[in-house]
């Protein structure tokens, strides 16, 4: 072996350690790609970034040079729907960049306009990881400024969900917080303009205070018209749906107290209670918002669409070109690249598949397919190229169809929000209206001229707002308590639902078991240092997720490699110093003759012909799950169904109690009939699964939360996620569910003694406009500030992030 | 006593100026990202005021 001079640096562009770096102007590099990243950088001046962060850059995948990912925005069909706005000149663009990550990524993307001609700005919204970009129409295209941007190691991502769906949302939040700002400037004014009424009486300001009551007048009407507006639409729409909820009775107390206080400044009977009226306004509408945000950073990919690509490639006499899924026909050929998914069922016309169903299945491990086998939509193709033939259109393909089955009950579930809420508004409403008839009745006996005065004052007083108030607000804490401790609910409901399970089910792979992270363990001749590199490095080249895994487990640095080859169903090869070292299957090593019984769940080494060993996979449970699920089986049945054979049930009968029902073999129906039978007993299930094989249980499930390792995944079916790391979090997550009905049931007992105090006042038929112009901010910032508190405190108590 | 009225008319100025700087800030995008803003001035060169946003 030649004597190497060992030089190990970290890359000067993304910090990967390497034993052979590449070296460029003194500072060293990994590879190729980190290097020619720095050199665009460095030639457009723009090496601030390397000051920012500590070595900021993405590291570059090997050099792809496949330039069909983005075939797709050469089509102007599809640019169309995908542009933001477009005039006779430029077009402004987003971008999807999962890949930002810090201050320096913001820093060279929004400095684009440098790096690629025709680019006239870029902006960054950093939360959103989406980059606008504007660029000349005569000058560059979108698809060019996709390669450039993936050249950064800013690989743009698109989804079929992109498409016609552009910025919808953006418009209707900003309008919220609009509305929020008007009201907010009527309140505040008003307050102060209704000061002389309350404190200057009989004083000489008396004689302008028909000009302060003008211009409170002028003041409310925008509140009234433009900020008020959405609970109008809600309690409308409660009418039309024929249910009772919160916003009716709001609007109902909005429009007594206008009136009455129109009455009382026209009669000269009194000021009003516009203070009060906007007020309400501004701080209901604060909670709203409020939730909106915390819905925002909590990103649904509820929809098939959003793991789907854009659009395939055709292959039409000989050529390829580029199609958008929704036009490809039955019996189309269609080209599948290697790491792309297929778009539809159909059947391998050519080549060797290596399917990744793990979305589809939950399985891990890849299928290898011959032409002429059926591939379901939804799989990925690890290994080479390969040509389909479209069975089915897009819509019609199974995993679609899966989804689409699931839709219709999806939207019974949202229509059915809290229910406690509504029951307490509707109890609330009963009583106030109760009251206000007594009332009516007493006055009707000792001085009927003050029925109009007490009943209107009861009304106006005890208006549900408070209620809402702390419903909104609490929810909202709630939620992003919970988001900042890995578990990201589609809404308050869900977590409400948590309240009402009686069983826990957990599925066994990607749920229990870290099929990301399997224990690695090695059996053979031991492994030098060098040899572990060229393993590593070997095994990062496979496009086997195990081997890809393997390489990760060993570390190390990276070395050089010729005349790789990846078998797809054998392994990988390659030559490393003039030795041939194989990565793969026995019979690919040659060591069919030693194995005594087959199990795939083995990368076997051989280096020069010489066979070292093998390394085994064995899924590993979640740490700390032992704990968390001893702690569980205490207030809650627990099961678990588990789509792969019993291999692992020692394992799992390690930490679940005795007689804890188990089944194996277990098919996504039967997943999805097992819990619905527990739903159809009365037994409130919360599902605890992965992956699209789980989605018609977790559908079926009072609760279904969805295991991942990233929120960004595809989750179809479920209520909430929970990233992986924080299941052992559950009974905690429980017992903060069960907090947040308590903080709301106290700050509803709050609101409810503000009221008591109010409607004493308003029943004796003089309700003074002092008191309701005290009452009213006084009780709703107090409930705001309680919410926040009790939420703080409930999760201090449970010892989780604040 | 006139004086109040003048202030009075003075005050909901000053409010609706305030107002108006908020409403412009909304509608520029401001509240959307709170963390680019925070980087963006670390930065020297940076002119993000090149892309406004654009719905449409």
């Amino acid at each position: 072996m030649n004597p190497k001079i060992e030089t190990s640096a970290e890359c000067y562009h993304c910090g990967s350690p390497s034993r052979n770096p590449l070296v460029f102007e003194d500072k060293s590099f990994c590879c190729q790609g980190c290097k020619s990243v720095y050199q665009i950088i460095e030639q457009n001046n723009l090496c601030q970034f390397y000051d920012l962060g500590e070595k900021p850059g993405n590291t570059i995948a090997q050099e792809s040079g496949d330039t069909h990912r983005f075939a797709f925005l050469k089509d102007p069909e599809v640019l169309a729907q995908l542009r933001i706005f477009e005039d006779d000149t430029h077009i402004h663009f987003k971008y999807y960049l999962p890949q930002v990550h810090c201050s320096s990524c913001l820093y060279l993307l929004e400095n684009l306009n440098k790096v690629h001609p025709g680019v006239q700005g870029a902006k960054l919204n950093f939360s959103q990881k989406e980059l606008q970009v504007i660029f000349a129409k005569n000058e560059t295209t979108a698809f060019e400024i996709a390669l450039t941007l993936s050249r950064l190691g800013y690989e743009p991502y698109f989804s079929l969900s992109d498409i016609g769906s552009v910025s919808g949302i953006a418009k209707t939040d900003r309008s919220r917080v609009y509305r929020l700002g008007v009201a907010g400037f009527a309140f505040g004014n008003i307050m102060l303009l209704s000061f002389p009424e309350y404190f200057a009486y009989g004083t000489d300001l008396d004689g302008l205070k028909p000009y302060f009551q003008w211009l409170i007048l002028v003041l409310i009407v925008p509140v009234l018209t433009y900020s008020a507006t959405e609970f109008y639409k809600l309690a409308w729409g409660g009418i039309k749906e024929r249910y009772l909820n919160i916003d009716l009775p709001i609007v109902l107390a909005m429009a007594i107290t206008f009136f009455r206080s129109i009455y009382e400044m026209f009669t000269h009977t009194g000021p009003g209670y516009f203070d009060s009226l906007s007020g309400i306004v501004f701080f209901m509408l604060m909670g709203r918002l409020l939730q909106d945000y915390t819905h925002k950073t909590i990103t649904f990919n509820r929809d098939f669409s959003s793991y789907f690509p854009i659009s395939s490639t055709l292959f039409k006499e000989g050529k390829e070109e580029s199609i958008s899924l929704p036009k490809i026909k039955i019996n189309d050929e269609l080209v599948i690249h290697s790491k792309e998914i297929v778009p539809v069922d159909g059947l391998l016309v050519a080549g060797k598949a290596l399917i990744d169903y793990s979305f589809v299945t939950g399985e891990s491990q890849p299928v290898s397919l011959d032409a002429g086998s059926f591939i379901y939509a939804g799989g990925r193709q690890l290994g080479a190229s390969i040509r389909v033939m479209a069975q089915k259109t897009v819509s019609q393909s199974y995993l679609v169809s899966l989804w689409n089955k699931n839709e219709t009950k999806e939207t019974q579930h949202s229509r059915i929000e809290s229910s406690y809420v509504q029951k307490a508004s509707m109890y609330f409403t009963m009583a106030v209206f109760s009251i206000a008839i007594a009332a009516a009745l007493y006055w009707a006996f000792y001085d009927a001229g003050k029925i109009w005065n007490a009943v209107t004052a009861v009304l106006i007083v005890a208006c549900p707002c408070a209620l809402l108030l702390s419903v909104t607000f609490t929810h909202g804490h709630f939620l992003s308590l919970f988001a900042k401790n890995g578990l990201y609910a589609k809404g308050a409901n869900v977590l409400e639902k948590l309240n009402e399970i009686a069983v826990v089910v957990f599925d066994k792979t990607g749920t229990l078991t870290d099929a990301h992270n399997p224990q690695i363990s090695y059996s053979g001749k031991t492994l030098s240092e060098a040899e572990k590199d060229a393993v590593q490095t070997l095994g990062r080249e496979s496009v086997h997720p195990y081997a890809r895994k393997l390489s990760q487990f060993l570390g190390g640095y990276q070395v050089s490699l010729d005349a790789l080859e990846n078998i797809p169903g054998m392994g990988v090869k390659a030559l490393w110093n003039q030795q041939e070292i194989r990565l793969g299957s026995p019979e690919f090593v040659g060591a069919k003759p030693f194995l005594e019984k087959v199990n795939s769940s083995q990368i076997w080494l051989s280096i020069s012909g010489d066979i070292y060993g093998y390394f085994e996979f064995k899924s590993a449970l979640r740490p700390h799950l032992a704990s968390g699920i001893k702690y569980l089986s205490k207030s809650y049945k627990l099961a678990l169904l588990s789509g792969d054979n019993e291999a692992d049930k020692g394992l799992l009968e390690g930490i679940m109690p005795a007689n804890t029902p188990m089944q194996f073999n277990q098919k996504p129906q039967d997943k999805e009939h097992y819990v619905s039978q527990w739903q159809l007993a009365g037994t409130p299930v919360l599902m605890l699964g992965d992956g699209l094989n789980d989605a018609g249980a977790l559908m079926s499930a009072h609760v279904g939360i969805a295991v991942a390792e990233d929120i960004s995944y595809f989750t179809p079916g479920s209520d909430a996620i929970i990233v992986g790391s924080k299941l052992a979090f559950l009974p905690r997550f429980l017992a903060m569910a069960r907090g947040m009905r308590r903080v709301i049931w106290w700050s509803f007992t709050l609101s409810i003694l503000y009221n008591i105090i109010g409607v004493s006042f308003a029943v004796s038929g003089n309700l003074n406009p002092i008191i309701a112009a005290i009452l009213m901010p006084a009780s709703s910032i107090s409930i705001v500030l309680f919410t926040w508190l009790g939420s703080l405190y409930m999760a201090k108590k449970l010892k989780l992030k604040t | 006593m006139s004086v109040i009225i003048l202030l009075m008319i003075f005050s909901i100025l000053v409010a609706g100026i305030f107002l108006a700087a908020y409403l412009w800030s909304a509608s520029t995008g401001q509240f959307e990202d709170p963390e680019a803003h925070a980087y963006r001035i670390l930065h020297d060169n940076i002119s993000p005021k090149k892309t406004k946003p654009q719905t449409k």
